[in-house]
C-alpha cells in the first residue's frame, strides 16, 4: 500500500492498512505500507482540516476494491459463481455460504497473473471531496465539572464526559486518544495558552510562559462513542482530530459560570480574571456578572 | 573552540568522544554517537523531552554539559530494549496506544522507568507528578499515565 498521507501520530498509518485488510480479507500485519514518502508515493493534501480519514481513507477503500474486483473476476470464473456472491476473509476467497468453493487469497493472486501474462496486479484510486469544503462533520456534547477556588481564582477540571460523533469509529482506541488529546488542548485554550505579542515581539516564547497543561491537570475523561454510519465516510467513519477541540473551551466556561456566577468571554480564563469578575459580583450585590 | 577527549558510558558502552567544552550531552548523543531517540524539543529544560537517566536519575540532556557527564552512567531510549524485546514500559505504551506522534515519548518512558526502579507500584498521583515535567501536545496523557500504571500493576 502505497499513500501519500502522512501520520503525524493520529494513526492514518494503521487506520489505512485497517481498511485494505478488510476489504481483501486479509490480517492487519499482512498488510506493508508506505506512507508520505514523496518519492514514491502519490500526492496528499497533507494531514490538516481532519481529512485524512475521510479523504486518504476513501483513497484507500477504492484502491483496495479495484483489487478485489479485480480477483473476484478470476475467481468467480475459476470457481463458477457470481463474482457478487464472493466473500473474502482470513486469506481466502469463497462463495457465500458456500465455503467449500474456495480458493486462498495467494492462488486467486497467481491465477490473476497467470490470466494476465504475469502481470501484477495493481489498482491506484484518489479521492476528491464532493464538497469544496468537507462532506461531512463530526459532532459532539461535552460535559464538564470543575472545581474553582474562590480565594485564588484557580480552576481544576475534575471531570470530561464526552459524547461524539465521529461517525462509525474504525480504531476506537486511537479516536479516544485524539479524544483525550482534544481535551486537553481544548484546556489550554481555555484556561491558560496565551501567545502575547507586543509590538511585533512574542513576550513569552516559552512552554513555561505559553503554559499547556501537564499531566497533572488532566481530569477523568469518560467518552461515550456516539456510532452514526456516515454515508460517504470509508466504513461509516468520520473525523475526531479537531472536532473534539472544538466543545471543550465552551464546556469549561460555562461550568465556571455555573460554579461562580462569573461568565467570562474572552480565553484564556486565567486566575485573575475570575477574581476580577467575583469582585464585580460582590460590588453589584451577588447578581452575574458579565 | 578547542576540543577535548572524554569518555562516556552510555547504554552499558563506552564511548571515546572529542567535544567542545559548551556541547551538550544531547548534541553528542545525537550527533556524534548517532542515539537520536532522545529531542530537542525547547531547547532549554521545559519539555522533557530530551530526558535521558543518568545513574538511573532522569536529566535534561539538552541542558546538560557533555563534560560533566563523564564518570556517569547515561542510559537512553535506546538502550532500554533487550535485543528485539521491548522493555515492558515500551510494550505498555504501544499495548495502551500511548504513542502519538512520538516525540515526548522517550522522554516519558524514561522518566517512569526511574519512578516505577524506585516505587515499584506507584499511584495515579505519583505518576502524573512524575512525568508533570515531560510536555505532550498529542495524547492528553490519560493513556500515558495508564500504561505506566499498568507495569507497576504487574510488578506487584
Amino acid at each position: 500500500m502505497l499513500t501519500g498521507a502522512s501520520d503525524i501520530g493520529q494513526g492514518s498509518d494503521s487506520l489505512i492498512c485497517q481498511i485494505v485488510a478488510e476489504v481483501l480479507g486479509l490480517p492487519f500485519d499482512d498488510i506493508h505500507l508506505t506512507s508520505a514518502d514523496t518519492e514514491l508515493t502519490p500526492p496528499d493534501m497533507g494531514t490538516y482540516s481532519s481529512r485524512v480519514t475521510v479523504a486518504a481513507g476513501n483513497a484507500a477503500l477504492r484502491a483496495a476494491n479495484l483489487v478485489r474486483g479485480e480477483l473476484f473476476r478470476v475467481v468467480s470464473e475459476k470457481l463458477g459463481a457470481g463474482a457478487d456472491d464472493l466473500v473474502a476473509r482470513d486469506r481466502e476467497i469463497f462463495v457465500d455460504e458456500r465455503p467449500d468453493l474456495s480458493m486462498s487469497f495467494s492462488e486467486a493472486i497467481n491465477l490473476y497473473q497467470k490470466r494476465h501474462n504475469g502481470s501484477p496486479l495493481v489498482a491506484k484510486a484518489s479521492y476528491t471531496s464532493p464538497d469544496k469544503m468537507s462532506p461531512t462533520y463530526s459532532f459532539g456534547a461535552y460535559v464538564c465539572e470543575v472545581e474553582v477556588d474562590l480565594r485564588t481564582g484557580e480552576v481544576q477540571v475534575v471531570r470530561m464526559t464526552v459524547a461524539h460523533d465521529g461517525g462509525r469509529p474504525l480504531n476506537p482506541m486511537s479516536v479516544e486518544g485524539q479524544i483525550e488529546g482534544s481535551v486537553l488542548m481544548g484546556m489550554g485554550y481555555a484556561l491558560s495558552e496565551h501567545l502575547i505579542v507586543e509590538d511585533g515581539r512574542t513576550v513569552n516564547p516559552s512552554f513555561l510562559g505559553y503554559r499547556m497543561p501537564t499531566a497533572i491537570q488532566t481530569p477523568e475523561i469518560r467518552i461515550t462513542h456516539v456510532i452514526s454510519d456516515d454515508p460517504e465516510g470509508p466504513f461509516g467513519a468520520k473525523e475526531t482530530g479537531e472536532g473534539s477541540v472544538d466543545p471543550t473551551a465552551p464546556a469549561i466556561a460555562n461550568a465556571i459560570y455555573d460554579a461562580t456566577g462569573v461568565r467570562l468571554t474572552e480565553l484564556p480564563i486565567t486566575p485573575e480574571k475570575i477574581l476580577r469578575g467575583l469582585e464585580r459580583m460582590e460590588g453589584s450585590n451577588g447578581k452575574t456578572a458579565d | 573552540m578547542e576540543k577535548r577527549l572524554i569518555e562516556l558510558s552510555v547504554n552499558g558502552e563506552r564511548h571515546e568522544v572529542a567535544v567542545k567544552p559548551n556541547d551538550t550531552l544531547l548534541e553528542v548523543l545525537r550527533e556524534k554517537l548517532g542515539l537520536v531517540g532522545a529531542k530537542e524539543g525547547c531547547g532549554v529544560g521545559e519539555c522533557g523531552a530530551c530526558t535521558v537517566l543518568r545513574d538511573g536519575r532522569p536529566v535534561l540532556s539538552c541542558i546538560t554539559l557533555a563534560v560533566d557527564a563523564v564518570g556517569s552512567d547515561i542510559t537512553t531510549i535506546e538502550g532500554l530494549s533487550e535485543g528485539e524485546e521491548m522493555h515492558p514500559l515500551q510494550a505498555s505504551f504501544v499495548r495502551h496506544g500511548a504513542v502519538q506522534c512520538g516525540f515526548c515519548t522517550s522522554g516519558m518512558i524514561l522518566t517512569a522507568k526511574e519512578l516505577i526502579d524506585r516505587e515499584g507500584n506507584p499511584s495515579a498521583t505519583q505518576i502524573r507528578e512524575a512525568i508533570a515535567g515531560n510536555l505532550c501536545r498529542c495524547t492528553g496523557y490519560v493513556k500515558i499515565i495508564e500504561a505506566i500504571g499498568a507495569v507497576g500493576d504487574r510488578k506487584k
